[in-house]
């Protein structure tokens, strides 16, 4: 469903991704793991469309990923929430809403945010929220427009147990609606929760990938530092 | 365009909640104008000079300020890359901010440059109404280079010192119009000679406006 071939990604000396092929299809979740620097950010957002890649390519079904039609089936959550603080959660997602070209936005929004359970702080302005309840509003946004692919960087930042809960719930019934999803996190035990499969990247390549099933957070610590140290 | 104008939506709901924009332009543009007055102390000839400058300096340094504050609400929580990551064409995003950004100039500029006219004892409804023309052109080109350099400078931790230095001389030639064409019409001095300063003025605007349209997509993407 989406595919990264040979990317590669230089910032200007540093070269942050060298040669990435990876493949996440439809109805998998894939937990993107790697110490700080080994590009995971960087492999998100060009997936998002928000970065280009020096070398090679990322196709979503098929279509360039930088093709706004290719943008308008994926639901990005970076490392920061993406919303404007002066603006209350049911406005951002709004506002969200018409650049998607959502039907029935309003309604849709606010059942996202009831379902998110910040239903009762939807006409607050968003600088008056926790971290926490902004990331439940910023994971709204981002499924907002039901895209088909997520791509996810840190989502369990600031969330608490029932944040993760609800975020892992998330994340299960999209793959088990036939979704995607790519997850980047250092939460281990909450990303091994909801993943079929494992990708480890170390200095900007794909060191290792395995079969989410049968892994531990001690089975994923050695394939880490194993991956990290090759 | 729908997505252009979700953005001006935006951005104006914010303004009207959060007020850091146009009060930004307004307090810093009346300081300029109010410190100029005591330190020319002009005559009514001298005013008649004078004042087409101060009204575009008054308009470009509390201009800037106004700029820089609007590109640094889209870097706050990343929110630009909320935009970035949306299907909608990144010249889409420049035209929602442009006209966000003019109609912010604009804005202000109905309260200071009335309040410039007063003090330089140059008041007329006549001369209000004539300037129109030359305050809405000279507003678009100024924001139109000034909303893509602000973008680029707001990734910047110099921000505030790196927008005038990129943006000023830039904008020069737009300026230099509009201050030959404001200084015609307090003056009184002919349509005709307006009319040419206005088509310069114009032409400006168009180049600004479609260079940056073509070079936003790579000022915001990595």
């Amino acid at each position: 469903m989406i595919s990264w071939r040979g990317v590669r990604k230089e910032f200007g000396r540093t070269v942050a991704l060298r040669g990435v092929d990876l493949t996440v299809e439809a109805g998998k979740t894939v937990l993107l793991l790697g110490a700080n620097g080994a590009g995971k950010t960087t492999l998100l957002r060009i997936g998002a469309g928000l970065s280009r890649p020096t070398e090679g390519d990322v196709a979503i079904a098929g279509v360039p990923s930088r093709e706004t039609v290719a943008r308008a089936r994926v639901g990005y959550l970076g490392h920061a929430t993406h919303l404007y603080a002066s603006l209350t959660p049911l406005e951002n997602l709004l506002f969200a809403a018409r650049l998607y070209g959502v039907a029935d936005a309003t309604a849709r929004a606010i059942r996202l945010l009831d379902e998110a359970g910040v239903g009762r702080r939807a006409r607050e302005p968003v600088a008056r929220l926790s971290r926490g309840t902004q990331q439940r509003v910023a994971l709204c946004r981002a499924l907002l427009h039901e895209p088909a692919i997520l791509l996810f960087d840190e989502p369990f930042t600031g969330l608490d147990p029932d944040g993760v809960s609800l975020l892992s719930a998330r994340v299960r019934a999209h793959a088990a609606g036939g979704g995607a999803a790519l997850l980047s996190t250092h939460d281990l035990d909450a990303g091994l929760a909801v993943a079929d499969e494992v990708v480890v990247l170390a200095r900007g390549r794909v060191a290792a990938a395995r079969a989410a099933a049968g892994l531990d957070g001690r089975a994923i610590r050695a394939l880490y530092d194993e991956a990290s140290a090759a | 365009m729908r997505a252009a104008w979700a953005i001006v939506r935006r951005e104006l709901q914010g303004e009207l909640r959060s007020r850091e924009i146009i009060p930004t332009i307004l307090v810093f543009g009346a300081l300029v104008v109010v410190v100029m007055n005591f330190a020319f102390e002009p005559s009514r000839e001298e005013s008649e000079r004078i004042a087409p400058g101060v009204i575009w300096i008054a308009i470009a340094f509390a201009g800037i300020l106004g700029l820089s504050r609007s590109a640094a609400l889209d870097e706050e929580n990343a929110a630009l890359d909320g935009l970035l990551a949306a299907p909608v064409e990144r010249s889409s995003l420049y035209h929602g901010k442009l006209l966000a950004n003019c109609a912010f100039l604009l804005v202000a500029e109905v309260v200071l440059v009335p309040l410039i006219l007063v003090l330089y004892n140059l008041a007329a409804w006549r001369t209000l109404v004539a300037l129109a023309p030359t305050i809405v052109l000279g507003t678009i080109g100024f924001a139109a280079a000034g909303t893509i350099f602000a973008t680029i400078a707001a990734n910047s931790k110099l921000r505030e010192v790196l927008l005038p230095i990129l943006l000023l001389p830039v904008v020069i030639p737009v300026f230099l119009a509009a201050v030959e064409a404001t200084g015609i019409v307090i003056r009184n001095e002919g349509v005709r000679y307006l009319y040419s300063w206005l088509r310069i003025l114009a032409v400006f605007d168009l180049v600004y406006i479609v260079a940056s349209s073509l070079l936003f997509e790579f000022v915001v993407e990595d």
